[in-house]
């Protein structure tokens, strides 16, 4: 198939390193990140000794162990070959290509950021060149300006990491801010000895009731959560009980996440929002000022680059910049990337190690026979 | 062509089910030895009568093998693919009522909803080391009902007996299980979430979409259900 050729030269002319990844794979780093909604997703098995196996769903997680299992500090990998996936449309078997940049000083948010967020955007549209395609859009979002919204808008902070995982999911983000809206999220339980100790706020007399409480049921006190961690999640819920979101932050959150403009004209309609709501957003604006400005210089002419603000996929995983290529002719991205910092650290690493990438699907390529 | 209902082999849904079934004029001649599964109804030799199990009904219905049959509505949404493309949950018999429900331990008096659910979930990872486990036996019910909470991070284990238990004996953190009157959620000290019931099931008569429906099967069916449907006891 040309494409695939002309991708391996493509990555090869870039000296990225290209990892073996065999086709059966383990399906719990897949199931412990992506979640059970995978599972009715992937194709599994199950070897002689019990272990659950699945056909290779994709490339990043094992490209990621790969990483880990050599202890490189900084690493540029790419991959093309055939993933497994049961999908409603389209066969379940077809290939993919990508780049995943993971290691170094690239934490989202960041001045270093910057550079490979770029990198791996230029790199997206000269891998989809090679194959002929020089025209089309791209769409980019950034968690971390919304992040750094909900941080100047001063929320508590169970509630920023509430919307925080609501970023790219438009129906739970509207959820949450009902709920916000709503008096009465206070806790419900009508025991007087716990609502005395919620009264005065006594952290000792909650995390009290809920040892006993715990012994009673004989649940393990290890291993899971502990008597200490519900009793604190217990008074900062009783404490949230008498906060609500003012109609100004719902209007602000809503107005933010519906922009949506050219690359070129995002840093300046970022600057007039948060002008207008008398916002300060701090270093998130001069970062992505300056990414803005080199996405918008290192992409083709031909290709309409634009920001969406409510772009971003709801795992916990992902942090920082998302994007998707599409098409002029196709509603169906040909690719999608963003950045991943918190997956490394899911897969078993020590600490967070930042990294991003992308993911062409090669059969929405035009002309392909996949 | 005969129009084939499945019952129920044994149990109160069995019991339940022939008693509708006579009431309505409908009376059931069990099979002649014990270990037989096909009954028939007196006077009525278009009508045949299989007796399976409550989970292969639903499978049967689903398949087209049989044309209707009872069984609870849990069983069928959780067991076949597309329900409502494949059957048709006709008429609720008023018996086997039961919810299937998310049940968290008592002592986790911070989570009250499934939001709250979703917060402790979240965090499980980054604290424990580990995803939050749910022990059920309805895998299909639990991903589409926290799929629609967006709750993505949890992962499940399968019990396929004493689900209550699962939480002190330390094999999962929550669980996602069937009960009728919620004495057993609270004699293992747990309770279920306000908006944690992901369904109020009870026996249904399922009719098959995909078996295949001649002329006098179809009004073999519509006679048989307005009968039943007249002699429902709604509790």
């Amino acid at each position: 198939m040309p494409y695939i050729s002309k991708l391996n030269n493509f990555f090869a002319e870039q000296e990225f390193s290209i990892p073996e990844i065999p086709l059966l794979q383990p399906a719990d780093p897949f199931l412990d990140t992506a979640g059970e909604d995978l599972r009715r997703r992937i194709f599994m098995t199950n070897d002689l000794g019990g272990e659950t196996l699945c056909l290779r769903p994709e490339f990043t997680i094992p490209v990621c162990l790969a990483h880990l299992a050599n202890n490189n500090d900084y690493g540029k990998y790419a991959y093309c070959g055939k993933v497994f996936r049961q999908r409603r449309n389209g066969p379940e078997e077809f290939f993919q290509a990508g780049m995943e940049f993971i290691g170094g000083n690239q934490q989202a948010g960041t001045l270093e950021s910057i550079s490979s967020d770029v990198d791996c955007i230029t790199n997206a549209l000269d891998a989809l060149a090679t194959c002929g395609m020089n025209k089309g859009s791209i769409v980019v979002g950034d968690k971390a300006v919304f992040e750094a919204l909900l941080i100047a808008l001063e929320l508590p902070q169970a509630w920023r990491l509430r919307l925080g995982r609501a970023f790219g999911d438009i129906q739970k983000f509207e959820n949450d801010l009902q709920l916000f809206e709503s008096s009465e999220h206070g806790i419900q339980s009508r025991d007087s000895e716990l609502h005395l100790a919620l009264e005065y706020m006594n952290k000792q007399a909650v995390t009290d009731w809920v040892v006993d409480k715990m012994a009673t049921a004989s649940l393990p006190t290890i291993g899971g959560r502990t008597a200490l961690d519900i009793a604190e999640r217990t008074i900062t819920k009783a404490d949230l009980a008498a906060t609500q979101l003012s109609a100004k932050q719902r209007k602000i959150l809503r107005a933010f996440l519906s922009i949506e403009v050219p690359m070129a004209n995002a840093v300046e309609k970022l600057c007039e929002f948060s002008k207008l709501m008398e916002l300060e957003m701090g270093d998130a604006i001069e970062i992505f000022a300056q990414r803005a400005k080199q996405i918008d210089a290192g992409i083709g002419d031909q290709i309409t680059a634009i920001w969406r603000a409510n772009f971003g996929r709801p795992l916990d995983y992902y942090t920082g910049i998302g994007f998707e290529i599409f098409r002029d002719d196709s509603p169906v991205p040909v690719c999608g990337g963003g950045r991943y910092d918190h997956l490394m650290n899911l897969l078993g690493a020590e600490g967070e190690i930042p990294a991003i990438g992308f993911s062409i699907w090669i059969d929405r390529l035009k002309g392909s026979l996949q | 062509m005969n129009l084939i209902i499945a019952i129920p082999s044994k149990g109160r849904l069995k019991e339940n089910a022939l008693e509708l079934f006579a009431n309505a004029g409908y009376p059931v001649l069990l099979p002649k030895d014990n270990r037989g599964y096909q009954g028939a109804i007196s006077n009525r030799p278009d009508l045949e009568v299989a007796f399976l199990s409550a989970s292969e009904i639903a499978r049967e219905l689903a398949n087209g093998n049989v044309h209707m049959g009872i069984t609870g509505e849990d069983l069928a949404r959780e067991n076949i693919a597309a329900p409502d493309s494949r059957l048709e949950f006709s008429l609720k018999l008023g018996f086997g009522q039961a919810d299937v429900i998310v049940a968290v331990p008592e002592a986790w008096v911070d989570v009250e909803t499934m939001a709250d659910l979703d917060d402790v979930a979240a965090e499980f990872r980054s604290r424990y080391g580990r995803r939050l486990r749910i022990a059920t036996k309805y895998w299909n019910l639990t991903q589409k009902f926290f799929s629609d909470h967006g709750i993505a991070v949890y992962r499940i284990v399968e019990s396929l007996g004493a689900t209550e238990g699962a939480p002190a004996a330390g094999s999962a953190d929550v669980i996602v299980d069937i009960t009728s009157t919620g004495s057993t959620i609270r004699a293992n000290h747990l309770k279920i979430l306000e908006d944690g019931i992901i369904l109020h099931s009870e026996a249904n008569l399922i009719v098959s979409k995909t078996a295949s429906w001649n002329k006098s099967a179809i009004q073999a069916k519509t006679e048989l259900l307005a009968s039943l449907a007249q002699n429902v006891v709604i509790e």
